[in-house]
């Protein structure tokens, strides 16, 4: 066996090695003078720190105080009961929160959000559909004062005859 | 101990078992008997409203001596400078010197004097070999707990004892150990 680590003589000495370690090291001081001195040297720092008091006295005077201390210390803690009387309606309007939230992760998404179904599946219906309401738009928006953004013209007497043009043929087919 | 509900046996209970070796471990560390007296009500006041929340599971004599050690750490930080001896004044120590008072008085001569001179080299120690020691003696823990408790790597702390105890040997004739 070679020389344990010298620090390892500490826990040696003060029995703090697992049992197979420790029967080895005491096999290797059997032929070793310099660990046998380590271990002598931890002993004997260790039996000097025993001289000392190991529980000194303390003043009556100041346990007396530090147990008025802890009295005052004990009235002063919080009750649970203390605690929910304050805090209530904060814990009322978190636990609100904390449900919304978890039922808006729990549900599925489908529920959540439905897919767009157009509800006329005829395609020449939905073309006719959407030239309708968009003449609708245009017209409300002259109704309004707002010319309706038609794109670049020519002239703005064209643009007035197409325009006036498209609405009639519209306003036809609204009626219809 | 019984612990969660921080009634006045709790209270009877922590300052029987720890108040007088937080005390012990205090006063060596910062070297003042009104000091020390003072660390250590804040020690068990802490450890005190702690009760009601320790889990058992912890090692609650530790987690004690660790406040103590930070508390002393800190008001020693707060000190102009740290309490140290000179080697060449020739004097006791202050530390030495406050803790005749309370050396036990029917103490033999020979441990007395002894005693002294230990007193006298862990007050020569630097401050973290000096916790080391006094955390292995005063709080009974094992160096793998002083190394959680003082926020250092296990084979730190075991240097630390090593330098410290062959210090603390070299004072006691070979006959005494």
């Amino acid at each position: 066996m070679i020389c344990p680590n010298k620090t390892e003589w500490v826990l040696f000495a003060s029995v703090e090695l697992p049992p197979p370690r420790r029967q080895a090291m005491e096999s290797h001081l059997a032929g070793c003078d310099a660990c046998r001195r380590e271990a002598e040297d931890m002993a004997r720092g260790l039996a000097a720190l025993a001289t000392l008091e190991r529980e000194p006295a303390v003043r009556p005077q100041v346990m007396e105080t530090l147990r008025t201390r802890a009295r005052e210390a004990t009235l002063a803690m919080p009750t649970v009961a203390s605690i929910w009387q304050r805090y209530r309606w904060v814990a009322a309007a978190a636990a609100v929160v904390v449900l919304a939230v978890g039922l808006a992760t729990v549900m599925p998404p489908t529920a959540r959000q439905q897919p767009a179904t157009p509800w006329v599946t005829d395609v020449h219906l939905q073309e006719e559909l959407a030239e309708i309401t968009a003449g609708v738009e245009m017209l409300e928006a002259c109704s309004n004062g707002k010319a309706p953004d038609v794109g670049p013209a020519d002239s703005d007497d064209q643009t007035y005859d197409e325009l006036e043009l498209f609405f009639d043929q519209l306003r036809a087919e609204v009626d219809a | 101990m019984t612990t969660g509900s921080g009634d006045s046996s709790d209270l009877e209970t922590l300052l029987v078992t720890f108040a007088p070796r937080v005390y012990g471990l205090l006063f060596r560390l910062v070297g003042r008997t009104d000091v020390a007296e003072d660390l250590m009500q804040e020690t068990m006041l802490r450890a005190f409203r702690s009760l009601g929340t320790y889990r058992p599971e912890g090692k609650f004599r530790a987690w004690v001596f660790r406040i103590a050690v930070n508390l002393a750490r800190d008001w020693i930080r707060r000190q102009p400078r740290e309490p140290s001896v000179s080697l060449d004044d020739g004097e006791d120590p202050p530390v030495a010197v406050s803790l005749r008072t309370i050396a036990p008085p029917g103490a033999a001569m020979g441990r007395r004097e002894s005693s002294k001179r230990v007193e006298a080299a862990i007050a020569r120690l630097s401050a973290p070999d000096r916790e080391v020691l006094l955390l292995r003696y005063y709080g009974d823990l094992a160096f793998k707990d002083i190394a959680r408790t003082t926020g250092e790597p296990l084979g730190t702390v075991l240097a630390r004892a090593h330098r410290a105890l062959k210090k603390l040997g070299d004072l006691l004739p070979e006959d005494e150990s």
